[in-house]
């Protein structure tokens, strides 16, 4: 599995939203803290006590955020899992370029 | 005294009649058979659970194909269609498959959730039973307006040439688009 390291990451406005449809997944967030913890991917998809809006931050996801969460999905259900990478996908395809593309893509 | 005797057993009828439980009266009336209610909620709610159980091991099961499945470039023709439709071809035809392994049971689900909440408030006057993530959002919705947005992207592209990609059976199982492209070099 290829797990880029991406820095200087920020969302667009429809990156933005596409975080806010993630994280009304009923039960995601829970599944997502307990398995990741402070994750700088937690913060993103689910956000911590208010820390993690998504607009206006610079990102930095490590190589082993990207682990973390693949092995969170694994054990989260397969319909939750489905709607996120649903979400990404489709953020994928909306001609983001350079970092946030990747970042979705992944 | 004939008269008087008809008249006290029509009184304890009646009395006996408006004291017993509803369960009794229905069962004396030959038009109403049988009285469930929570016994009906609860059944919905087990159906409800079947189908949610099965939804999820063919989503898993589904979503593992498409993960791993990387369409070989041999097996794509020459198509006069520029990177981004090739993008948009590739992810609709790959949500498209996914639905269709998925098949039937996503619509079950919905209806089979649905039915359970209808039964749920008509008895109980409401919807407080835990369903755990479960939800009609979930279950028929979410993500598909990005998916449809998608659609309309790959519904510009020439029908000729959406007939030629729709005839390829490789591309009617799921796959991973992304990767898919990535063995192309687009």
């Amino acid at each position: 599995m290829n797990c880029p390291e991406i820095t200087d990451l920020t969302f667009s406005p429809s990156g933005e939203k596409a975080i806010g449809n993630i994280r009304r997944i009923q039960g995601l967030g829970k599944g997502l803290t307990v398995l990741m913890g402070g994750s700088v991917l937690v913060k993103i998809f689910v956000g911590i006590n208010g820390v993690g809006h998504p607009v206006g931050i610079v990102w930095k996801i490590g190589k082993s955020d990207w682990v973390l969460l693949s092995q969170a999905m694994v054990s989260v259900g397969p319909l939750l899992r489905e709607q996120v990478q649903m979400y990404a996908f489709d953020e994928y395809h909306k001609q983001h370029t350079g970092k946030e593309r990747e970042f979705w893509g992944r | 005294m004939a008269a008087v005797t008809k008249t006290w057993v029509a009184l304890c009828a009646l009395i006996v009649g408006c004291a017993a439980p509803e369960l009794s009266v229905r069962q004396k009336d030959p038009t109403v058979r049988y009285s469930y209610t929570t016994e009906v909620v609860e059944l919905a709610l087990e159906k409800m659970q079947d189908v949610l159980a099965t939804l999820e091991k063919k989503v898993d099961a589904c979503g593992n194909e498409r993960m791993k499945t990387v369409i070989p470039p041999q097996v794509l023709p020459a198509l006069p269609l520029s990177d981004r439709e090739w993008e948009m071809a590739m992810a609709h035809l790959s949500i498209k498959a996914m639905d269709d392994c998925v098949g039937r049971l996503r619509g079950d689900a919905v209806l089979a959730y649905t039915r359970f909440r209808d039964f749920e408030k008509q008895v109980t006057g409401g919807n407080a039973i835990d369903t755990g993530y479960y939800n009609l959002e979930l279950l028929c919705c979410m993500s598909v307006f990005g998916s449809m947005e998608i659609e309309l992207e790959y519904k510009k592209i020439d029908p000729k040439i959406r007939q030629t990609l729709e005839s390829i059976p490789e591309l009617r199982q799921p796959f991973n688009p992304i990767r898919t492209r990535d063995a192309m070099g687009r």
